[in-house]
């Protein structure tokens, strides 16, 4: 559980995309993202002499074509190339997958443990090949994508869940330092939105480590309602996460 | 330009594209016409056996007649088109609308039928009656269960148990309207029991075996 469980991290934090709204290739961009305020586009600009103070007058750096750079979290091109891939161009398909194999890293990189973001982004990757018949090339294809990752995100999650109870009845060990450590963050912060009588059980077995016997000792409660706790507080934690994510 | 391309997904990326072969893309539109096209032919052909008996139906009671199938019709509609639309990846949850519909025609079903309770509960719900109809609700239901089913495998629902539960009880509410036309019964507690029951069945049913055959 440690291990993923809930990664999801990032879980109240925003996606890492980028809705522009446009599927056309990028005509302007500034530096990696393109502005979205006056504010923003002066914060955007640069400098041509690098070795220039503040006083420098600032320009703006104009790329035409689709030949710009393109931060990894903008999908917004996609959506011709996925339109040609419909009709079997596999050249326009292999740079969605890519740009989209690079978007999984970020998406899933505080969302599920290390050793899990491989697996997880080739999912969503086969997903997106199962499912290209549903894309509608008349929408934009960045929200289409993203709920299909999101879902096989979710899915991985609901299955890593599953498998832990299992985990919990076998009373297993913990997984490794470095997802054990992401969890605890992680399950902190679910752990707010739970009632307390749930919270306290989950973080003795979660977060201290304790066994379930010790626990049921240490709370005064019969096994079964430890158990009983534990899953209630598991079940209102992923319902939590869906709910945020939805 | 930089490259975000990560050498472990390299060899997947690169078999998805060679197995790529085009694809006829998903028409809503055009699966929602066969559907009802389908609906339309089993509506007909049921008619044909029980024209008599729903025209005895229409005439003897119209007021309700027409609250019960419209009911049932409304009910078809409106979760017909939540699960259409629950198959598109991009929907939102569409709980929320889902309870608003069941509430607003659960409460037309109260006030426009029979309230009457008069008399033993075995005369008001008349069990040998009931079980045919819920049985024949049922059975009336499978088209519409197929069909949905058939059209969310080819589709990609983020929320597969949801999409279940609408297709279970669009399927269901299909069923009563069908039998409905024919059945003479309008009091509250029978159909809430018999015809509710045949769609809580259908939806059970659903909710235990569609999200399996969702396909992702």
């Amino acid at each position: 559980m440690r291990a993923a469980l809930v990664t999801a991290i990032g879980w109240c934090d925003t996606l890492p995309v980028r809705f522009t709204g446009s599927e056309k290739a990028g005509l302007v961009h500034l530096t990696e993202r393109p502005p979205v305020t006056i504010a923003e586009a002066r914060a955007d600009m640069v400098t041509e002499d690098k070795g220039e103070t503040m006083n420098a007058k600032p320009k703006l750096r104009v790329v035409e074509g689709s030949e710009a750079p393109r931060s990894a979290t903008d999908l917004s091109h996609l959506g011709p190339l996925m339109a040609r891939a419909q009709k079997g161009d596999k050249r326009a398909y292999q740079e969605v997958l890519k740009a989209c194999d690079a978007w999984l890293r970020i998406f899933l990189a505080r969302r599920v443990a290390p050793d899990a973001v491989e697996d997880v982004a080739q999912e969503a990757l086969m997903a997106l090949h199962k499912k290209r018949h549903t894309y509608d090339p008349t929408k934009p294809f960045a929200p289409w994508f993203v709920a299909i990752a999101r879902y096989k995100w979710l899915d991985k999650l609901r299955r890593h869940y599953r498998a832990e109870e299992v985990e919990l009845e076998d009373q297993a060990a913990v997984g490794g330092h470095e997802s054990a450590v992401m969890s605890k963050i992680v399950l902190e912060r679910l752990l707010s939105h739970i009632p307390e009588n749930q919270a306290q059980a989950i973080r003795l077995a979660k977060i201290e480590g304790h066994a379930l016997d010790e626990i049921a000792e240490m709370t005064g409660q019969s096994l079964s309602s430890v158990k009983v706790r534990i899953h209630r507080g598991m079940k209102r934690m992923m319902k939590r996460l869906e709910e945020a994510n939805a | 330009m930089p490259s975000y391309e990560n050498p472990s997904s390299a060899s997947l990326i690169d078999g998805l594209t060679a197995s790529l072969a085009p694809v006829s893309r998903r028409r809503p539109t055009r699966e929602a016409l066969m559907l009802a096209g389908i609906l339309a032919l089993q509506l007909v052909g049921t008619y044909l056996f029980i024209s008599s008996s729903t025209s005895a139906v229409f005439t003897h009671n119209p007021t309700m007649a027409f609250a019960k199938t419209g009911l049932f019709a409304a009910l078809t509609i409106g979760f017909a088109a939540l699960a259409f639309r629950s198959f598109e990846p991009t929907a939102p949850r569409q709980k929320k609308l889902a309870l608003a519909i069941g509430g607003a025609l659960a409460g037309f079903a109260v006030l426009s039928l029979d309230r009457s309770f008069g008399g033993s509960a075995q005369a008001i719900l008349m069990p040998s009656k009931g079980i045919t109809c819920l049985v024949s609700s049922i059975s009336f239901s499978l088209p519409m269960f197929i069909g949905l089913t058939f059209f969310m495998r080819g589709a990609a629902p983020t929320s597969p148990k949801m999409t279940a539960l609408f297709i279970g009880i669009a399927s269901g509410s299909w069923g009563a309207f069908l039998y409905g036309l024919q059945c003479p019964f309008m009091n509250l507690g029978y159909v809430a029991l018999w015809y509710g029951g045949a769609i809580a069945l259908t939806t059970l049913a659903a909710a235990a075996l569609l999200p399996r055959f969702a396909r992702w």
